[in-house]
């Protein structure tokens, strides 16, 4: 097991370093100049330059990658201009390792907008990713269960259409309907768990609903497929002729058996749902990880773009490896591949 | 959005605050003093950020108008008073609007003695000087009016320019030393390179407002304004997010007959879509009853806005923002093509596709209606709605083989979508083809104001810095300023005509201020009968505010905006 | 959006790589096995239907549009008079001109428009699910049944495109691709190939296991044994078996690439007016929840139409395809 591991470490690493590699060369060919952002309507072509070389960027892509990787051990500084470093420090902006850069649009180091940023994110996934959990598996069940009846019927239907609908619709809906018109959900915002539990949690109960909501549907029909396909086993019939009860057959044994495969396909699951989660933070206006790029996007803030791409990718690598691992201590076959 | 970013400058115009229903004053049009109180929390919900809270770089009219009344006083503002009467100009920390020399080129002004920052020190000639510097450093505090560059007697190079780059790098430091005289703490002396008769109105600008030297941070400055005013920020101010005001204690009440400061607290929040905003506006839910807002009424939330049930809590001004079209004069040589496109043009389906005459009234002057320098006429003789059969035969009289191929730029969002396709529509009656090309909203300036990128015919908006046809004119027609090899400047339609450009120099050095209107109003008639410049639309604006706001008051001189030196909120 | 794992997993057979596939021992072909399955579901049959009606309203939406039968471009500021610019009359202004009503605030047709847009999205997710098919087939393929060094290849690379998020991507290589201002061909040409480019590993890998579960199957060795070359093999013996799953996989990310056109738009990546999409009309119609309700209703309700009707599709195509649905 433990050379497996190894052997997987070693292969998410050069894989990171790939994504890295393979990231900074496509974003590079954008012809947009990241300096033009720090000048405003004023923008002369000296100003431009002049900001140019302050921020680095017009170095070779190469020593401008070196930099980044640099940058992840050792501080940096912008500008990094030593004559005003020495004569006007107050102007310098520093940036402790790992550093992962400078954000012109946000004037401030990209370090501190993801820190602000990631919480925010992993809230926002994490809660919603409970609630499909514990909603989805669970109808699942119950439609499982009750195979062919109108409760199966009708989870299976609504199931569907939920996950026909847009994650920005439903948002939309959400907050402009439910939540403000109606007051029939909380204004939803986030605010810090550390200042505020209730608020923390207030607060993001609409984002969580919109971006479980398509992933609610997806793992009640998962549930009910996995489940039924375990139902179906040799060993389930034996179970049943043997004359165990029938909930305990469905729970101890049939759910028993689906949960791995669920469980490990929700944490691609979580990979996957980068996506949605940049768009409901989007409607909501939350500060998380997705909006941030976005806005970069529409600002052509290179650096913050591609940093966070470089996050995106580095969690659903992550999770992949997560996911291996589970898989490896559950099947033996596995660790010899 | 639309008023902040995609304008070009801060409004200060005279105007007229119209109810939004029939002219009975409701809840929403009580004047000073008549039922307000101190305590409570504002709260203050808009959607497009103030970019810089730093004065010298504030150029958006929302954000001027929130600096001025909370952060950054200036030797002279404008009060907080109804209509035109806003624009009559008052000392603020200055005792009076100074005094000047027969020559219009020094300015004398005293200093209130108990004006204080946020840590009690005094506010001293020395502090106005180095803030009016910082205008200056241009690469690092960047995004502000200029006018200090221009107006200042400070030694030029040999390319015109001021021989001064600011107080970080202190070269030609002296030379600017001496265009401002500080002959005591409290008596601060200014020097211009020509005569500027309304200098008292370019001191109301928040680039003219004193920095503390050792408090100043350059580019961070603007998330950590150092007040002087009646409010200081609390914690962490983040410029796309926005953050709490708290008093400052330090500020006297007395020395400031313009700040009444009645909330304890002003909370400010950005982000929010304007569709979302209004929303909560309407559901008065929460902190919604306590909220005002600088973002006007998007076209869906109209109806709801102007209904019966918001009347009193809504209110309407126009805010002296002109929509217009410039046509390229390089890429457009022919001046019959020009003419059949302002020809063409249904300036009342515009108006229509951006929510009718709520919002807005076709136009067909540069200068808005509600300057002195207005005139009402018809250059074309079409009306307001087009002749797209007239221009169409312009255009064939011009020779030029049709369809006539234009591209239209304009700054993308879905109520600019619709008014661009009722343009093109109009223009493809007339003979013309028409491409269109939304750009994004957050770049549009640069892309159009640069010579290789600009299209045929551009869209723009723009009110005057203060009521004077001189902040409409120069500012967008004078192509020696504005035109170089790289950029248009505020020019998009590179427009570089000698005569225009003697007229301009002509007209500011009038000293008969209904003359130099004139003067305005003529040359006006003459660039748009040009068809260098379409003038579309005056805007109006409409807001609505939260039932527990009181003394709420749109300031025509701050860009119409909502006045926070006298609301409160109990 | 990229397809969610758990999606395919509910819908799809998938085996494992250790797994052994299962194979139908009936006298009839699966093609008409899967085919009787399907036409005793209603439901599915139904869906298939809705999706052909509303892939004949995309083909023929551009020729409705050149006969001047239905006008998606034309404003009409006359019938938007109300406050706001709201169309003058209820339901959105609908008239026997305008039948679901006008636009506020420049009075297009809404009908026109729906339609037009359907063509565009449908153009979009058609021509990127044709290329994902392609792509990821062809490369799943050959993965699966050249093995070595080639398939370790092949599945790092797949992995390395997975790793990036889709509609992340989409978003973040926008301003790559489409310049200021993006033109609609650039924008149509973006979406097609980025879309595909980020879908096909997915697909690569579906393919990719079902090969490498039937490379040893007996059939195939005995085909091989006869002298059968890989080219026959692949063609004869692994294509049919292919075609479930790959079909399957098609009608589930078909309406993932309308919805993430639909998610694109509200981000503001979309045509130049006045070209209609599906997603942009939505997107203007959102704020009009309240002031004018049928006008948000038509394009939101003809979005999860087409969604919704191709995901009952592939519902109904996963059960019909899968043998072991006929068991209790």
């Amino acid at each position: 097991m433990l050379a497996y591991v190894v052997r997987r470490t070693i292969a998410i690493v050069i894989m990171l370093f790939a994504i890295s590699v393979l990231t900074y060369l496509l974003f590079f060919a954008i012809p947009r100049d990241p300096a033009r952002l720090t000048c405003g309507k004023v923008c002369t072509p000296e100003l431009i330059s002049q900001n140019r070389h302050a921020l680095g960027l017009d170095r070779s892509i190469a020593v401008q990658y070196g930099d980044f990787l640099k940058g992840l051990v050792v501080s940096r500084d912008f500008p990094d201009d030593a004559e005003l470093a020495r004569t006007h420090p107050e102007l310098i902006i520093h940036c402790h390792a790992p550093c992962l850069g400078y954000s012109p649009s946000q004037q401030t180091t990209i370090n501190n907008v993801m820190g602000r940023a990631a919480p925010v994110t992993v809230t926002l996934t994490a809660g919603a990713f409970v609630l499909w959990m514990v909603v989805g598996v669970g109808l699942g069940v119950v439609s499982a269960v009750r195979r062919g009846s109108v409760v199966d019927k009708l989870l299976l239907g609504v199931s569907l259409i939920g996950y026909s609908f847009p994650t920005f619709f439903v948002g939309l809906i959400l907050y402009d309907i439910v939540s403000v018109k109606y007051g029939l959900l909380p204004s939803p915002g986030y605010v810090s768990p550390a200042h505020d539990v209730g608020g923390w949690v207030s607060g993001m109960l609409a984002p969580w609903i919109t971006l479980a909501l398509a992933y609610t549907a997806l793992y009640v029909r998962l549930t009910r497929a996995k489940m039924l396909d375990s139902m179906a086993g040799e060993y389930i019939r034996t179970a049943r002729a043997k004359g165990v009860r029938a909930h305990r057959v469905v729970l101890k044994h049939g759910l028993r058996a689906s949960l791995p495969p669920i469980i490990t396909i929700a944490g691609l699951d979580i990979a996957g749902v980068l996506g949605a989660t940049a768009i409901t933070e989007s409607v909501f206006n939350l500060d998380g990880i997705g909006k941030t790029v976005i806005s970069a996007v529409q600002e052509a803030d290179l650096p913050i773009i591609l940093v966070g791409v470089l996050i995106c990718a580095t969690v659903v690598v992550v999770m992949n490896f997560v996911v291996d691992l589970l898989y490896a201590a559950i099947d033996p076959r596995v660790r010899y591949t | 959005m639309r008023l902040a970013k995609a304008c070009l400058a801060g409004g200060a115009i005279a105007a007229l605050v119209l109810s939004a229903c029939t002219g009975k004053s409701g809840k929403g049009h009580e004047t000073a003093g008549a039922g307000q109180h101190g305590g409570g929390t504002l709260y203050v919900n808009t959607s497009r950020a103030y970019t810089h809270l730093d004065p010298q770089r504030n150029y958006f009219g929302d954000a001027i108008a929130f600096d001025s009344r909370t952060l950054a006083r200036t030797l002279t503002t404008f009060p907080p008073a109804e209509g035109t009467k806003s624009t009559d100009v008052v000392a603020d920390v200055a005792t009076d609007t100074g005094t000047r020399s027969a020559d219009a080129k020094t300015w004398t002004f005293s200093i209130k003695p108990d004006v204080k920052w946020q840590d009690g020190k005094a506010v001293t000639c020395a502090d106005f000087k180095y803030g009016i510097s910082r205008t200056f450093a241009t690469d690092i505090i960047e995004s502000g009016p200029l006018y200090a560059l221009d107006y200042l007697a400070v030694p030029r190079d040999a390319n015109g320019q001021a021989a001064y780059d600011g107080p970080y790098k202190k070269n030609g430091q002296a030379g600017f030393d001496k265009s401002i005289d500080c002959p005591a703490p409290n008596k601060i002396v200014f020097h211009l390179r020509h005569p500027v008769a309304d200098f008292y109105e370019t001191l109301t600008m928040p680039a003219f407002a004193a920095v503390r030297q050792d408090k100043d941070t350059g580019a961070k400055y603007d998330s950590s304004v150092f007040s002087d005013g009646p409010y200081m920020i609390e914690g962490k101010w983040e410029p796309t997010r926005g953050g709490t005001l708290v008093r400052n204690p330090n500020w006297v009440a007395s020395s400031d007959t313009v700040r009444k400061a009645y909330p304890d607290k002003i909370v400010v929040a950005f982000g929010d879509t304007a569709d979302t905003v209004y929303q909560k506006l309407e559901s008065d839910n929460g902190t919604a009853t306590n909220t005002v807002t600088t973002t006007s009424a998007p076209p869906a939330a109209i109806a709801t806005v102007l209904g019966p049930r918001l009347q009193n809590r809504s209110a309407s001004v126009d805010d002296g923002y002109i929509h217009y079209l410039s046509v390229n004069v390089v890429k457009v040589p022919d001046k019959q093509v020009r003419q059949a496109i302002a020809m063409a043009v249904n300036r009342t389906a515009y108006v229509t596709a951006w929510g009718g005459s709520a919002v807005g009234s076709p136009t067909n002057s540069w200068i808005s209606p509600l300057l002195k320098a207005y005139t009402k006429y018809d250059p074309f003789g079409v009306s307001d709605n087009g002749d797209p059969a007239k221009a169409k035969a312009v255009l064939q009289a011009a020779g030029v083989k049709l369809p006539y191929p234009i591209r239209f730029q304009y700054s993308k969002d879905n109520t600019q979508d619709k008014a661009a396709t009722t343009l093109k529509s109009d223009l493809e009656q007339a003979g013309f083809k028409v491409t269109l090309d939304g750009l994004n909203p957050d770049t549009y300036y640069d892309i159009v104001a640069n010579p290789k990128q600009t299209a045929e015919v551009t869209w723009a908006r723009w009110a005057a810095d203060w009521p004077s046809g001189s902040t409409v004119i120069p500012p967008l027609a004078d192509g020696r300023a504005n035109i170089s090899q790289d950029t248009l400047g505020n020019d998009l339609a590179a427009y570089n005509d000698p005569y225009t450009n003697k007229a301009i120099d002509a007209a500011l050095s009038l000293t008969d201020a209904a003359a130099q209107q004139q003067a305005w109003s003529a040359l006006d008639q003459r660039i748009v009968k040009d068809g260098v410049i379409i003038p579309l639309m005056a805007n109006k604006a409409l807001y609505l505010y939260g039932s527990n706001i009181k003394g709420f008051l749109l300031n025509a001189a701050f860009g119409g905006f909502v006045d926070l030196a006298v609301v409160a909120v109990q | 959006m990229s397809v969610p794992v758990s999606e395919v997993e509910a819908v799809l057979d998938v085996p494992d790589t250790g797994g052994v596939a299962v194979v139908p021992i009936e006298g009839r072909s699966p093609a008409s096995l899967a085919w009787r399955r399907l036409r005793r579901d209603r439901v599915t049959m139904a869906s298939l239907a809705v999706v052909i009606l509303l892939s004949l309203l995309a083909v023929a939406a551009p020729f409705l549009k050149a006969f001047h039968v239905i006008d998606p471009s034309t404003p009409h500021p006359d019938l938007v008079q109300g406050v706001g610019s709201l169309p003058t009359g209820p339901f959105s202004g609908a008239s026997t001109a305008h039948w679901l009503g006008v636009v506020p605030g420049v009075g297009q047709d809404v009908l026109s428009r729906v339609l037009y847009g359907l063509t565009f999205d449908f153009t979009i997710a058609i021509a990127a699910t044709a290329l994902t098919v392609l792509i990821g087939t062809t490369v799943g393929i050959v993965a699966g049944y050249t093995g070595n060094w080639v398939d370790a290849a092949l599945s790092r690379m797949m992995d390395l495109v997975l790793a990036f998020p889709q509609l992340i991507m989409l978003i973040a290589l926008s301003p790559l691709f489409l310049g200021q201002p993006p033109r609609n061909a650039r924008v149509v040409v973006y979406l097609i190939v980025v879309l595909a480019l980020f879908g096909w590993p997915y697909l690569a890998r579906i393919v990719r296991s079902e090969v490498l579960s039937m490379r040893e199957l007996d059939y195939v060795m005995a085909a091989r044994s006869l002298g059968a070359g890989t080219g026959r093999i692949l063609w004869k013996e692994l294509l049919p078996s292919l075609r479930g799953p790959i079909l399957v996989y098609a009608t589930i990310i078909l309406p993932v690439f309308i919805s993430s056109e639909a998610a694109l738009a509200y981000l503001g990546i979309s045509l130049q007016p006045p070209f209609p999409t599906l997603g942009s009309v939505l997107n203007d119609a959102v704020p009009y929840v309240t002031s004018d309700t049928s006008y948000f209703l038509v394009p939101g309700v003809a979005l999860v139409l087409v969604v919704l009707s191709f995901n009952l599709l592939g519902d109904g195509l996963g059960d019909a395809l899968n043998p072991r649905s006929d068991r209790t």
